[in-house]
């Protein structure tokens, strides 16, 4: 097993040296030039050549590649084009406000979905299924900026329940966390009914069945355990996927998180921070990613002996 | 008897509670506002003009004002004036006393040289320099003058020094590096002094006794920035803010609609031109020029694109500046640019494509950045169906503001293409609007106008020291490119602001500096 996840740390090293290498000449390519934009639209051309050599912006792209290579060997990602602050603290901030509310989201949405998928699987073809997959696809074909607004309308703007953005308090996770959880559900109910459904035909169900052994019994020890590793391979790849995609919730609720990092930084062609950022996120999958390998094999034995 | 008692208990702490708030709001007296753009730093010297550079300015004060009407103020100068034997190189510069730092530093000449040894210095990254890079040397004379020294005769030196960038911080701040800390409080002279910043979402700021001059009744001012539109509403509709800089126009029915609510609208600094392509040989007949600019229905622009919060644009610079005057010449008439058109040789072909000699007018592409104004993007396919309208084909390329405004830079093609852009110029002064957009070889000068009187004119304004006969240049400057039509005049936005019934006496500002330390709250 640890064999195995070295293997694995081995390639994810090697795989984000080449995502990073191409993300960092590849945004190079992209038409824009952060001095002309940070110097605004009166800044004399003595004005952007100035402020390009106080960005380093001015050496050649491989010079810059070497340096930042260097860098980040260190720890240091260099500081950000748009605030003058170091880059690796600000994704750090971020990412801490992501990770909470991506964890919220997950947890919601894993504590729907499950039961749901078992529920519709064991009641397949009948009102319960269609009533609990319809529910799911719904939330899920939603799209998060209509659900966001209409839940901002509703609790925030009528109601005055919940604040309508930003990081107060405990209530402003809610409604951020409802519309990311709602992305979600459907994936997740979808894949455990799958699951549930297939291990329900097994051979070893059915025996279990004839010995007489009590149907929730079988549910427990039997089915779930068996159909738990599809699931989790999903929730730690969107696990992954959400942290670093939830631009649009970030955006509507104002959080502060990576996402919305991400988007500026396009826009302002802040080139150290959008190299950390996809640095961070190729991280962050492949962290995830293994997570679920070794709950996989925690979880499934003959994983283990593989 | 006890079970009165224990009601009445209850009673109490339960109005106590929910008295609570609105005891604490109407002691405290916190102005909230959201605005539209991040607050991206605490040093008011970096900190691009808007709105986060007026949510400083509360903080940090600059030597004058420039107000509404393009004249200035003063603030922190008393006095300013040429130095008779310099040249006009040199401006002696007269401080208010006993004015004082929030870090308890005497505000005096030195305080200032140490200001400006910081913005002189090329290796410190200011990104607006540009504004007052003509200035050289700065020193104090005594404890209470400052003489300025330019590299040419500039005029605009009252502005220059009234602009964000030339804010002025406490020199123990600038040593200690505050100013690049956003976990700490740099000191300013301003009449609030920063309490808490969280990076790039949050400014409070709290009233700081020691303040020179006068203010409004708020304690504190809270700075939220919420970009996307709709969230920035939906924290004002919710109450959760007493004022939001700005409401789209799309929101201003929902906004006037609530008996609670208003709405303020000023016109901006801001206009949008179209660069006309001076190399392409049809557009150098003036007539042709001319032509474009009354073929394009300002009024129903205003109405469909703007929602009614814009203003037709009526002079080659943005409105609220020194020299600007409205010159209605170009108004709505088909026509009268087909007469025009007629009289230029060209006339429409059965492709309904404007003809000479023929030859076809040339597709040409017309270029635009899309999601730095609001609207940027409408009001170009608008124009481009205007255009097309009158027999001019263009190949309409709407790209994101990053990758559309360097390519507009750029020397190839200058002239080449039209190019739509709103501009606005924060030091206030309808100089820099004139020849920094119109003057010959200047890089913001995307349809390569090359008029040389421009220049002259620009050179004579930098020379003369009487506003009002400086006032009188730029207006003549300005009316000479507007009849020469370099560029298709459209529109200049509004800025619409919406308040809740506390906030009195807020005054909005045409280049955003609104005067927020004025505010008073009241009850509702």
């Amino acid at each position: 097993m640890l064999t195995q996840v070295l293997k694995t740390l081995a390639h994810s090293v090697i795989s984000l040296f080449l995502l990073f290498t191409f993300v960092f000449f590849m945004i190079r390519i992209m038409p824009g030039d952060p001095a002309r934009l940070l110097g605004g639209a009166g800044a004399s051309d003595y004005d952007v050549q100035t402020l390009r050599e106080s960005l380093g912006l001015d050496r050649s792209v491989m010079e810059q590649f070497l340096i930042f290579v260097r860098n980040v060997a260190q720890g240091d990602f260099g500081r950000s084009i748009q605030t003058g602050q170091p880059v690796g603290a600000e994704i750090l901030t971020a990412l801490a406000w992501s990770f909470s509310l991506v964890t919220a989201a997950m947890l919601l949405a894993i504590a729907f979905a499950v039961p749901a998928g078992v529920v519709a699987a064991v009641k397949r073809n009948r009102l319960p299924d269609i009533s609990l997959t319809s529910i799911a696809v719904a939330s899920t074909s939603l799209p998060a900026f209509w659900l966001a607004l209409i839940l901002i309308e509703v609790f925030s703007v009528n109601l005055r329940l919940l604040p309508s953005g930003g990081t107060g308090d405990l209530r402003n996770y809610i409604l951020p966390t409802v519309v990311l959880a709602a992305t979600q559900v459907g994936l997740i109910t979808r894949m455990t009914r799958a699951s549930v459904v297939e291990v329900l035909t097994a051979d070893y169900v059915r025996t279990a069945r004839a010995k007489g052994v009590h149907p929730y019994r079988i549910l427990l020890r039997h089915v779930l355990v068996n159909a738990a590793a599809p699931t989790v391979t999903v929730v730690g790849l969107q696990t992954g996927l959400v942290l670093a995609g939830s631009i649009v919730t970030e955006t509507i609720f104002n959080w502060p998180g990576v996402g919305r990092l991400l988007i500026r930084a396009v826009q302002a062609r802040d080139y150290p921070m959008i190299q950390a950022l996809i640095l961070v996120f190729g991280v962050a999958m492949v962290t995830f990613n293994l997570l679920a390998d070794l709950l996989n094999m925690l979880i499934d034995p003959r994983l283990r002996k593989k | 008897m006890a079970f009165s008692r224990q009601r009445l208990s209850a009673l109490l702490l339960a109005t106590a509670l929910l008295a609570a708030p609105a005891a604490f709001a109407q002691e405290a007296k916190t102005f909230r506002a959201v605005i539209s753009l991040p607050i991206q730093t605490l040093d008011p010297q970096k900190s691009i003009a808007g709105l986060a550079g007026d949510a400083l300015r509360t903080v940090f004060q600059t030597l004058t004002f420039v107000q509404s009407d393009g004249s200035v103020a003063p603030m922190l100068a008393q006095s300013w004036e040429i130095d008779p034997n310099s040249e006009g190189l040199q401006w002696i510069v007269k401080l208010k006393p006993d004015v004082v730092f929030h870090d308890g530093e005497p505000f005096n000449a030195a305080a200032v040289a140490a200001n400006w040894k910081r913005l002189l210095d090329p290796k410190v990254p200011i990104q607006a320099r540009s504004n007052i890079n003509m200035i050289t040397e700065v020193e104090a004379i005594d404890d209470l003058t400052v003489r300025f020294t330019t590299n040419r005769p500039f005029s605009g030196f009252p502005m220059a020094i009234g602009h964000a960038v030339s804010s002025i911080v406490s020199p123990k701040s600038i040593a200690a590096g505050l100013l690049d800390d956003p976990n700490a409080s740099p000191a300013g002279t301003g009449p609030y002094r920063i309490a808490r910043f969280t990076l790039p979402d949050e400014l409070e700021v709290e009233k700081f006794d020691n303040y020179w001059g006068k203010t409004g009744n708020a304690e504190k001012l809270v700075f939220i920035s919420r970009p996307d539109e709709q969230a920035r509403m939906a924290a004002f509709l919710a109450g959760e803010a007493d004022a939001n800089f700005y409401v789209g126009a799309e929101s201003r029915g929902r906004v006037e609609g609530s008996q609670d609510l208003r709405t303020e609208a000023i016109a901006s600094i801001r206009e949008f031109i179209v660069h006309l392509p001076m190399k392409v040989d049809a557009l150098q007949d003036i007539r042709v020029r001319r032509a474009l600019n009354h073929a394009i229905d300002r009024d129903q622009i205003v109405k469909s694109v703007f929602g009614g919060v814009a203003e037709p644009a009526l002079s080659a610079i943005q409105p609220g500046v020194a020299g600007y005057e409205k010159l209605p010449i170009y108004t709505y008439d088909v026509d009268k640019a087909a007469a025009l058109l007629k009289e230029a040789g060209w006339t429409k072909n059965a492709n309904g494509v404007l003809e000479k000699d023929g030859k076809p007018f040339p597709t040409l592409v017309f270029m635009s950045g899309r999601g730095r104004v609001p609207n940027d993007a409408r009001l170009a396919q608008v124009t481009a169906a205007y255009l097309n309208q009158i027999g001019i084909p263009t190949t309409l390329q709407i790209d994101e503001f990053a990758t559309f405004y360097p390519a507009a830079m750029a020397p190839d093609g200058r002239g080449t293409r039209f190019v739509h852009m709103s501009w606005g110029f924060g030091q206030m002064d309808g100089a820099a609007f004139l020849c920094t957009v119109y003057g010959e070889g200047r890089p913001q000068n995307f349809g390569g106008y090359e008029n040389p009187k421009v220049g002259e004119a620009c050179g004579k304004i930098d020379n003369t020291f009487d506003a009002a006969e400086r006032a009188r240049l730029i207006a003549e400057a300005t009316k000479m490119v507007y009849e020469d039509a370099p560029a298709i005049f459209l529109v200049v936005p509004s800025l619409l602001a919406g308040f809740n019934s506390t906030v009195k006496n807020l005054k909005l500002d045409a280049g955003e500096n609104h005067l927020l330390w004025e505010v008073e709250l009241g009850a509702n």
